[in-house]
């Protein structure tokens, strides 16, 4: 892959907790228009390297290239205010981001109804779809989802994949994206690469712009290491 | 208006409605003010202090108390950004760390003045003192004052509210470098007090504008850093 095709780049990037080593020496890029599922068991380092990815956090040592101009962030953490009305929310970060008036948004993720009420008083999947609208209103060019699907049903994840989907498609097929997930079930419908994870490093990656067979290849590895 | 400029009014809208929401730094201030007004006022009349000893020391403790009561009331101010993670969330969004601090400081001005305002006239009332010839004056005072200690306690409570220690952390890290606040704000009012006007050539306007400045540099510069992980 050449360097300009890469959304995103981690080199030798190392994290530590106190005396917990949760990234090491990891290096790992982004290809434009790739979904990169990134699995791995609890601890091996997804969502740190998510954070980092996006910026949120630092690497104690290493690099992070980052060549889209705007990303979309997700996580089980809203990045919202609770006491603020869905609307007021939805306003505030359009404002925010410049992305003007997103009723099409709203109406595609089907939050119409709880517009004003507080998001606080809202169930735990509503406000995942709220943090979905979030992440999708500054017209991301690389969305970084981290277990998007925790909260939400099956509805909820239809709705996310269609946004993914979406998006997609009205970037030419350039939008990236990178999913950290034990939701191998739901998700991998829509990988073009699979990367494990384990102990802090690259366990097993499928490859850019990997086949169906390798990517279920990849997916059984994790399977059985996970045994 | 420039789309920077349009974020920032967004931002002071989005810190105002959340404290318009909880109520909660506005209540402490009213609280506070009210307390240390009745402490203060107990406190001097049961030492039968005179008339003319009280008028000297109105502005000593008029600063004690609001410097106190403004410190103590900010230590929850960003309970709400932490609670959601909205740091972030305006991080991810292509906010910067400037207008962050420029909404949070804006907010805690106009809150600070308010507080001042009511506990000029509470003081007043406890002490006996007619402050209603220099009640102009004193409010352009009480709005330097406020607008630098604003400056101050938005970042220095972002810095506290990521520690374990907020609570106690942040008086301890902020009574010291507010001390050229509290000594403007305190010989201004003294001189306003005594005189009914500032001296001519008095060095202390420019000393608060000077501390003001630099807190402001300061939070400009190190918001962003102070609420990044």
């Amino acid at each position: 892959m050449e360097a300009r095709d890469r959304v995103l780049e981690v080199k030798d990037v190392t994290k530590t907790f106190g005396s917990l080593s949760v990234l090491k020496r990891l290096s790992l890029s982004c290809g434009s228009g790739e979904v990169l599922l990134l699995v791995g068991a609890n601890g091996a380092g997804k969502s740190t390297l998510l954070r980092i990815g996006a910026g949120l956090s630092r690497p104690d040592s290493g690099s992070v290239i980052r060549s889209a101009p705007r990303v979309g962030f997700l996580s089980h953490h809203l990045f919202l205010y609770g006491r603020l009305s869905v609307r007021e929310n939805i306003s505030l970060f359009s404002t925010v981001t410049g992305s003007g008036r997103c009723d099409e948004l709203i109406e595609r993720l089907e939050l119409s109804k709880v517009l004003d009420r507080p998001l606080c008083e809202l169930s735990k999947g509503t406000q995942a779809r709220v943090g979905i609208a979030r992440a999708f209103l500054g017209r991301p060019d690389l969305v970084l989802l981290d277990e998007p699907t925790s909260n939400l049903d099956e509805k909820g994840t239809a709705l996310l994949l269609a946004e993914i989907q979406r998006r997609q498609f009205e970037t030419d097929g350039r939008c990236s994206c990178v999913i950290a997930t034990h939701d191998l079930h739901r998700m991998a419908s829509i990988a073009t690469r699979v990367v494990v994870l384990a102990d802090g490093k690259v366990f097993t990656d499928s490859g850019h712009g990997a086949s169906p067979d390798a990517i279920t290849h990849a997916l059984e590895r994790y399977r059985e290491v996970n045994r | 208006m420039t789309p920077w400029l349009l974020t920032l009014w967004a931002l002071i809208h989005k810190e105002w409605r959340l404290e318009w929401r909880s109520k909660e730094l506005f209540t402490l201030l009213a609280c506070n003010a009210v307390l240390f007004s009745v402490l203060v006022g107990t406190g001097v009349s049961s030492a039968m202090i005179d008339a003319a000893t009280t008028e000297k020391i109105y502005p000593m403790l008029l600063w004690v108390v609001f410097m106190l009561s403004s410190i103590t009331s900010v230590t929850r101010f960003n309970e709400q950004e932490l609670e959601g993670r909205g740091f972030e969330g305006l991080l991810l969004s292509g906010v910067s760390g400037a207008q962050m601090y420029l909404a949070k400081v804006a907010i805690m001005t106009l809150f600070f003045f308010v507080s001042f305002i009511l506990l000029v006239a509470l003081l007043a009332v406890s002490l006996d003192r007619d402050v209603s010839g220099i009640a102009l004056s004193l409010g352009m005072v009480g709005l330097g004052a406020s607008s630098a200690l604003a400056s101050l306690l938005a970042l220095l409570a972002a810095v506290a509210s990521t520690s374990k220690l907020k609570g106690i952390l942040l008086p301890i890290i902020s009574i010291p470098v507010l001390f050229p606040v509290f000594l403007s704000g305190m010989e201004m009012t003294t001189e306003l007090v005594l005189n009914g006007a500032l001296s001519e050539g008095s060095a202390w306007p420019l000393i608060l504008v000077c501390a003001q400045t630099l807190y402001l540099v300061a939070g400009i510069n190190v918001f962003e850093i102070a609420i990044k992980e």
